[in-house]
């Protein structure tokens, strides 16, 4: 909690400062493509995010993004500062150890809906193991319509037996069952059934 | 009026629970123009809740001899405990055949649904005909129902009896054909018993097929329920007879499905991965990514719908775009559709 808010900080700093004392490091990739004052602002946010020990990676790709979309400056920095402010949150649930695929992949999963706690659960169970594509697992199946909770614990469930392969052919069958009609939690329950899954983390079905 | 009650629900995938629930409404008929509301909130023995609301309001041209037409919008939201709201909206035109006891109506509707961030087309075509005779009406609908690139065929048909002061309806469907939308058949049984003006005892049973539309699932259900009528009016025959006609008009199950071009991707060597997209009909097929540094890159075609591009990335998760013809850029399927920070869509891709 004390990392988020150190972060937040540090952004606003970047922010504030950043068309007066344009002193970032500037990141060459993001050249000619963003006019000036938006490259500055986000140059800050990239030395913000660097200096917190984010990976910056994402938040150059976000920029990127936007210039390729036409997207006006604004929207263009409003996007950068709310990544990296997933990237914290989702750093602070996986820890410090965590890479930079973990971190986005995380990030990404929070944004799906998914709670801090849900992602240090993970990583608990999953020491090991990289969390990078049970993460996005847990996001695509908020995408075809699981409720967060729910896809957090069919996801948590697996954390220990399956292997990246397994949560991608577990993703792929819900998917599969959900486009022939099954509703997403059904096709949940049934699926993770079928890969041994429902343990104590997830008792099956549930009261609505 | 106030509908209040309490059901025994099984819904897909679900245990059975009993809930309680709270459901305001509000109707104006006149000879040519109707509009309804109706809002709902249900808790369940979890706690969890759901909260829904409805709307509709149709319009009837003059008459042309027997024939008369309609122009309606429809819409909805709805929300279950803190899953993303879902919701939908469709316009539609009929034309109805309108005779003393016997008429008969086509039409069709359009419309977008959506659900969190995937928001998707829905249609449908309709025919049916509807007859009544002193206590008795019925009707009969055949329905075509499409939603992004799934599509199915359901039959319907709607009885009302109303012996003395007693109404019951009861509905009786079959999905006979379908493509993505699953197929079976469903009933419903309703009766609404007056006990003075005011208010009326309700009893219902039955089962609906999934309503993704109105975020709903499939459901097996028994209801117990009173209705409360504040301001009792006049009851009018043209009214009941649209309700006939509005039993057809039930929204059409959809599942979200996209239209965009279907992304595949291969392991090459080491950190070269080969995209493959189908996308039949389109002559060029362009990418943007985070990989592509969000630069457009062509994909060479490889025969028949097919393109291809090898690139190097790395395991990890990325956002990217793909687009045909120089069209707009969209989220093709194989990946996560978002909504982006910048008014559009993008698709998100795990590679391992």
């Amino acid at each position: 909690m004390r990392r988020g808010l150190g972060l937040s900080l540090i952004i606003a700093a970047g922010l504030a400062g950043g068309s007066r004392a344009p002193a970032a490091a500037q990141e060459p990739r993001l050249a000619g493509r963003l006019p000036d004052p938006v490259r500055v602002q986000v140059d800050a946010l990239l030395d913000s995010a660097r200096a917190a020990g984010l990976p910056t990676e994402p938040l150059v790709d976000r920029a990127l993004e936007g210039a390729s979309k036409r997207a006006d400056g604004v929207r263009i920095v409003t996007a950068v500062r709310r990544l990296a402010g997933e990237l914290g949150a989702a750093r602070d649930a996986l820890g410090l150890e965590s890479s930079p695929a973990e971190v986005t992949a995380g990030a990404s999963a929070l944004r799906a809906g998914a709670r801090a706690g849900d992602l240090h659960r993970l990583r608990v169970l999953r020491a090991r193991q990289s969390v990078t594509v049970a993460a996005a697992v847990l996001a695509d199946l908020v995408a075809v319509g699981v409720p967060p909770d729910t896809a957090a614990a069919a996801v948590i469930a697996l954390a220990r037996s399956a292997d990246d392969a397994t949560y991608l052919a577990f993703r792929r069958n819900v998917e599969r069952d959900v486009a022939l009609g099954a509703s997403p939690v059904a096709a949940l329950g049934v699926r993770l059934t079928a890969t041994g899954g429902a343990t104590a983390e997830y008792p099956g079905p549930r009261k609505p | 009026m106030l509908d209040a009650g309490v059901s025994s629900v099984h819904f897909d995938g679900f245990l059975t629970s009993g809930s309680a629930y709270l459901a305001p409404a509000f109707r104006f008929n006149s000879p040519s123009f109707t509009l309804a509301a109706q809002g709902s909130y249900i808790m369940f023995e979890s706690g969890n809740t759901v909260l829904q609301g409805t709307g509709a309001g149709a319009w009837l041209t003059p008459a042309v001899g027997p024939l008369r037409g309609e122009i309606a919008a429809l819409g909805g939201v709805s929300r279950y405990a803190d899953a993303p709201t879902a919701g939908y909206a469709l316009a539609r035109a009929r034309t109805h055949l309108l005779g003393r006891t016997v008429g008969a109506w086509i039409g069709g509707s359009y419309g977008r649904a959506y659900a969190a961030a995937v928001s998707y087309r829905v249609g449908e075509l309709s025919a049916g005909a509807w007859a009544a005779r002193r206590r008795l009406g019925a009707a009969v609908a055949v329905t075509w129902s499409s939603a992004a690139d799934s599509a199915y065929l359901d039959l319907t048909g709607t009885v009302r009896w109303t012996p003395w002061v007693i109404q019951v309806d009861a509905l009786l469907g079959v999905r006979t054909w379908s493509q993505g939308g699953g197929e079976g058949t469903y009933g419903q049984v309703d009766a609404r018993i007056p006990i003075d003006r005011r208010v009326a005892l309700l009893v219902s049973a039955g089962r609906t097929p999934s309503d993704y539309v109105r975020g709903m699932l499939a459901s097996k259900y028994v209801t117990v329920g009173m209705r409360l009528i504040p301001f009792p009016g006049p009851v009018r025959p043209a009214a009941a007879l649209t309700d006939v006609l509005r039993r057809e008009a039930r929204p059409p199950d959809v599942s979200p499905a996209a239209t965009a071009p279907l992304l595949a991707i291969a392991t090459g060597d080491g950190e070269m991965r080969t995209l493959r997209i189908r996308a039949p009909g389109a002559q060029t097929i362009e990418i943007a990514a985070d990989f592509t540094d969000w630069q457009p890159l062509p994909l060479l075609r490889t025969g028949g719908d097919t393109w291809e591009i090898t690139l190097r990335v790395p395991a990890g998760t990325y956002r990217l775009d793909v687009r045909a013809d120089g069209g707009p850029w969209l989220a093709p399927r194989g990946t996560r559709l978002e909504r982006d920070e910048f008014g559009g869509e993008v698709g998100i891709l795990v590679v391992w």
